[in-house]
Order: structure tokens, then sequence, then C-alpha cells
């Protein structure tokens, strides 16, 4: 009997060693488990993988490639982007490594590489989420500028060139040949009238709707608030006769009627292919041969209409430039 | 200020009256009274009473910004000194009073009322100064004002008036302004950039006085074609040599950028000339359009008709009927004589101003006759 006891506390000893041990251990597990989660739970997405210990190879690559489509559609409009590349440029270098990086882990099937490949797809994500936020901001300035863009381009005369009526009239006249005629949209090169018998060239023709408030005068398209058309031109006089010349602006309303300047002496008259024409405004000057000189002009009036203006300019009686505009 | 009933009742029937009656004189100025700030002006000029309605707001009295509302006229001819000229003019000044006070509502002190440079020098020549002061006692007497100042104004402030009163500021330093009156044309210009010092132009010839001189080198052939003949012969002689040395001697060929020109026959040259530009007070002209105008004047004189200038414009946008209606004005007010002599001289003018390099920008002002007492009123009232 006694020969028996000391074996029990023997196996006794040796089971209680044994479940302290896996105590332990599981304690151990517990508390570096839980360290991990914290650390990754900062990048990773509400998501359950994040409840799991070891996620499965399918959901880290399926996390993988959102995140990297994510990635794409950023690249694309980050490209586009301008304004701060540079920066850009070097953030997206990083998203690429940090890609590169997670598609080499996701190669090895090991719990550790799945780990490691799901900790950079949290922080990749939360790199992401934070520029598609800075992209939300960019795309929302770029709105704004391309609306004050839309209305400098309303305000902006875009410059024509004459009409094939003016030309023909011209050629009829055999006085003014114009060259160059075309019509300029909005993104080309300022147009031009060359008249090669009188020497002289029209060009960069521009018009603009002023609200002069308090001595201030800043531009705008409500014609409420419109008290002057101001414009300007550039006159290349080519001719050694001509010492002094005269544009006439004629601004026609929406209603059709010809704007007469409210200035004293500003509106008058004029003689065109055999007509008599009401001009709005005039512009005198003195100009020496070779001269290119850049002119400005102001029609004020206490009387303008919503709606399309079209405002012409007339050299010798011919139409040698001619622009539109509206007011709102 | 004790105002009786019966002179009140007086006031109001004759205000209505002559409501009426002046409303025919008017010219094509917008009638349109806003505010507070309405001053009325009247003149005893040579040939009638005038009265302008202006409207001063804000920087107005600080900047001579100021708006003519309305300019009405009556024609007395109080320079030819007799009883019932003295009565007329007397009636139309008590009128033209009554319609201000009564049918505008404009207070006694918004009031100025004074006689012209031409009246006084007149009256001056002709020994006729007690008329003059017959008149302001009489008038007072009539309203029963006797405190009212009634002055009469001599030629340099009068010409001084007129460019503050129809030059803008913005022009004021660059622009000669002639008036080519009846009798006598009378101007000048500021020299040097201030409205202290002012250049005074005076000739003695207007365009009545041309067509008188040239009347009477007609003797017994009385055509057309000899009118023309003696005209320019008036006008090469004693006039040119007149014109050239005043232009000369006023320095403003040098000074000046603008030529402008009142008057009578600016707003007739300027209607007929372009009678698409009715509604503007300014017109800009060229000494060539006046040349061709002169010229159609002699050779085609059909061709100003009203029937005939309506004709020519082709704008259907304009207003027909008042351009009809100013044309039909003009061509009462002056005949084809009085209109080949007022332009003959406005051209004998312009070309001492248009040179072969240096162009001067020729203005025709309509509504010149308001532009003295516009400005006498503003200047009154700035004090």
């Amino acid at each position: 009997m006694k020969d028996n006891q000391p074996n029990f506390l023997i196996v006794l000893s040796i089971l209680l060693l044994v479940v302290s041990m896996a105590l332990l251990w599981t304690w151990g597990y517990n508390y570096g488990s839980d360290k991990k989660k914290t650390t990754a739970s900062a990048f990773v997405a509400q998501d359950s993988i994040t409840n799991e210990n070891i996620p499965s190879k399918e959901k880290v690559e399926r996390m993988y490639l959102d995140a990297v489509g994510n990635l794409n559609i950023l690249d694309s409009a980050l490209h586009a982007a301008d304004a701060a590349k540079s920066d850009i440029g070097d953030k997206l270098n990083e998203f690429y490594r940090l890609r590169d990086e997670i598609a080499a882990l996701l190669k090895n099937s090991d719990n550790n590489s799945l780990l490691s490949a799901q900790q950079k797809i949290g922080e990749l994500q939360f790199r992401v989420e934070v520029l598609r936020k800075q992209n939300a901001l960019i795309e929302k300035e770029n709105k704004r500028l391309a609306e004050i863009l839309n209305q400098l381009s309303r305000i902006k005369n875009k410059e024509t060139l004459m009409a094939y009526d003016s030309l023909s009239s011209a050629v009829l006249n055999n006085d003014i040949a114009v060259a160059d005629a075309s019509t300029q949209s909005d993104n080309q090169q300022p147009a031009t009238t060359s008249i090669p018998s009188s020497g002289v060239r029209v060009s960069a023709f521009s018009v603009s709707a002023v609200a002069s408030q308090d001595a201030l005068d800043q531009p705008t398209n409500k014609a409420q608030l419109t008290s002057k058309l101001s414009g300007s031109l550039s006159f290349q006089n080519n001719s050694k006769l001509l010492q002094n010349a005269e544009i006439m602006i004629v601004v026609i309303r929406p209603d059709g009627k010809v704007l007469k300047s409210a200035a004293w002496g500003g509106a008058g008259s004029f003689e065109s292919n055999g007509v008599r024409k009401i001009y709005s405004s005039k512009i005198r000057f003195d100009c020496t041969e070779n001269e290119n000189k850049q002119l400005f002009f102001n029609v004020e009036s206490d009387d303008f209409q919503k709606g399309n203006y079209l405002i012409q300019l007339y050299f010798k009686g011919s139409l040698v430039s001619k622009t539109t505009m509206t007011l709102s | 200020m004790l105002i009786n009933l019966h002179q009140i009742k007086f006031k109001i029937l004759t205000g209505l009256l002559l409501c009426t009656f002046f409303s025919q004189a008017q010219t094509n100025v917008k009638y349109k009274l806003q505010g507070a700030n309405i001053y009325a002006g009247i003149e005893v000029g040579s040939k009638g009473v005038k009265m302008s309605l202006i409207e001063i707001s804000g920087s107005g009295l600080k900047n001579g910004n100021y708006r003519i509302l309305k300019d009405t006229s009556v024609n007395t001819d109080f320079i030819s000194f007799t009883e019932s000229s003295f009565q007329a003019t007397l009636k139309g000044l008590t009128g033209l009073y009554t319609v201000a006070i009564v049918g505008n509502q404009i207070p006694s002190e918004r009031i100025f009322t004074l006689f012209s440079s031409g009246v006084k020098v007149v009256a001056d020549r002709e020994n006729k100064k007690e008329w003059i002061a017959n008149m302001a006692q009489a008038f007072k007497k009539a309203i029963n004002e006797p405190a009212r100042s009634m002055e009469a104004i001599d030629v340099v402030d009068e010409a001084k008036l007129s460019h503050l009163g129809i030059v803008p500021n913005s022009k004021r330093y660059s622009t000669f302004l002639i008036d080519i009156g009846s009798g006598n044309t009378k101007g000048g210009y500021f020299p040097s950039g201030n409205t202290k010092d002012f250049k005074l132009f005076q000739l003695t010839w207007g365009t009545k006085s041309v067509s008188n001189s040239t009347e009477k080198r007609m003797e017994e052939d009385n055509s057309l074609s000899n009118f023309n003949k003696q005209l320019q012969r008036v006008l090469a002689g004693q006039a040119d040599e007149e014109i050239t040395y005043a232009v000369n001697v006023s320095g403003a060929y040098n000074m000046s950028d603008n030529i402008a020109f009142s008057g009578g026959i600016a707003w007739a040259t300027a209607t007929l000339i372009y009678p698409e530009l009715a509604d503007n007070p300014v017109v800009p002209v060229t000494y060539d359009d006046v040349v061709k105008f002169s010229e159609k004047l002699f050779t085609n004189y059909k061709q100003l008709s009203d029937s005939a200038l309506v004709k020519t414009i082709s704008d259907n946008t304009l207003d027909k009927e008042m351009i009809r209606t100013e044309i039909k004005k003009v061509n009462k007010v002056f005949d084809q004589r009085a209109l080949m002599s007022g332009t003959g001289l406005l051209l004998k003018i312009m070309r001492q101003f248009e040179g072969v390099y240096e162009k001067k920008q020729f203005f025709l002002v309509k509504n010149g006759q308001v532009g003295w007492i516009s400005a006498y009123v503003n200047q009154a009232i700035s004090k």
C-alpha cells in the first residue's frame, strides 16, 4: 500500500504541471492575439476578416483586388490633375510599392504571409481612403473653377471675323479686301482681320460687361447691374498714309436696336456700303506707320436689357470684326 | 412771405392754362420728375422767355452732374422794347414761374430768374436799361416777391456758364464751345485746367446778321442763285477776316481737341444731316458732312423735306414719326436762305479748325439753349 502512494502523487504532479502549462499557453496566446488585433484595427476596414485570427486566402485576395481597384480609379483621376502632380506622384509610387508587396505575400499560402498581407491591405485601404477624400476635394474645387471659367468665357468676347456679307461687299467696293477671314472658336487664338489696301490689321477684339459702383468697375453678366460695355482691340497700322483713324463700334441690343452710348456725343452715324448706320461709340486715334496700338472703348448706358448682344467693329465703313455676348 | 388767396387762385388758373400752352414748345428732352431736388431756371432772352427744369442729386452739386428734365420757351421778342413785347414778356415770365411753382410744385427758393447777356448788351447799346429794371419790378410785383433776385448776366459769365452747362466734365478742358446766335456768336474754353480762367471768343456775326448782310447786297435780283453768290461774298469778306482773327487770337486751335457748336443752326444742321439721330442731344459731325449739306441746301433743297429725309432711313427700328416731327420743326423755324446763311457761317468757323493732319472732332449740340441757365442754377445752389 505504501509503494502505490508515491506513484499517485507523481502522476498528479505531472497532470497539474500539464494543466498549468496549458493555461499559461492559452493566456499567452490570447494576450498576443489581442495586441495584434489592436494594431491592425487602425488599418483594417470593418470586415469579417478582423474577427478571425487567420483570414482565408480568398478573403485577403478580394480585399486586395478592391483596394487596387480603388487605387486604379484614383490613379486615372490624379494623372489628369496637373496641380500638385509631384506630391501625388510620390504617393502613387508608395501605393504601387505596397501593392507589389501584397501581391508577393499572396503568392505564399502560409498563415504568416496572409496575416502580413492583411495588415498591408489595411494600410493600403486607409491610404486609398485618404486619397479618395483628397480627390473629392480636388473634384469639388475643379467644379468651382470650371464654373468660374464658364462665366468668364461667357463674359469674354469670342472674337469672330467678318461675315461673308461684309467680305463680299468689301470686295465689291474694291476698296478694302479682307484676308484671313475665319470664325474664332473659344479655344482658338484670337482671329485677325487684315485690310491690305488700307494697310491695317485688327485683332484681339474682346468685350465685357462691367458693373460700376462707387468708382469701382467689376465684370458682370447681369443686365441689371451692367453700366457699360468695355472692350479692347489691337490695331496694326502698316500704312504710311494713315495718320489718324476711326473705329466705329456698333452694339445691337436684344431688341434689334442699336444701343447708343449715353456719353456726351458718344453715338453718331456713318456710311457703310451706301447705307447710313448708327454707331454706339467711336474710337478716334492717331497712329504712325508700323505701330501696333491697343485700343480701348466703353459704351455706357442705363438701359441694358437681358439677352444676346452683337458687337461689331467698322473701319472705313466696312465690318472688320464682330462678337456676341449675353446678359442675364 | 405772404401770398393772398386771390394771387394763389390766379397762379393756379394761369398755371393750368400755361401748362397746356407751353407743352407745345417743349423740346424732345425726356420729362421725368423724380425726387425733391428739382430746380427751375427762368431766363428772359432776346427772343423770348425760357425755362429749364433740372434735377440735381448726390454729387451733382460738387461735380456738376445734373439732368435737364424739361425745357420750355415762349417767344416774346423783348429786345424790341415795345409795350406789347414788354407785356408779352411779363406774361410769359409770370406764366412760366407759375408753371414751375404750381404745375411742378417747385418751391420759390428753387426757382432762379434772370436776364440773358443778349438783353443786357442791346439794352446798354440802345440806352434802354430801364426796360430791364421795369420788367424786374413788374415781375416781382406780379408774383408778390419783392425780395426776389433778378440780375442781368454779362457775356463772359454766360459763355462760361454755357460751357459748364453743356460740356461734360470729362471734356471740360479739351473742348472749345461756340454758340452761334442770331445776332452774334460767342463761346470760349478753359485754357488753364481750371474753371476760373476762361478764354472768351466773340464774333459780331450770327445767323440772322449774315442773312441780313447778304440780302442788303442782292439789290433787284432776289433769286436764290444771287443769294448764294452774295452770301459767299459776305462770308469771304468782313466775316472771314473777323473769324480768322478771332480764332487765331483765341489760341483754341492748339488747345482744343473738340469743337462744339450750339445755337439754333447747330440744332437744325444736326437734325437735317442726321435725322436718324433725332433723339441724340449731341451729334458728332465732320467738316465734309457740313460741306455736303451746304451744297445740298442750294442745289437740292427738296431732299431736305421731312418726307424725303424719312424715306432715306432704312433702319426700321427707329421712330420715323418722331423724326418727321423734328424735321418739320426745323423747317418751320429755318427757311432755305436762313439755313444757307447759318451753315455758311458754321462752315467758315469749322474751316479754321480743319487741319490737313490734325483733325478736330466737331459736335453739334441741340439743347444748348438750356445750358447756361442750368449751370447758373447749379452754381447758385452750390454756394
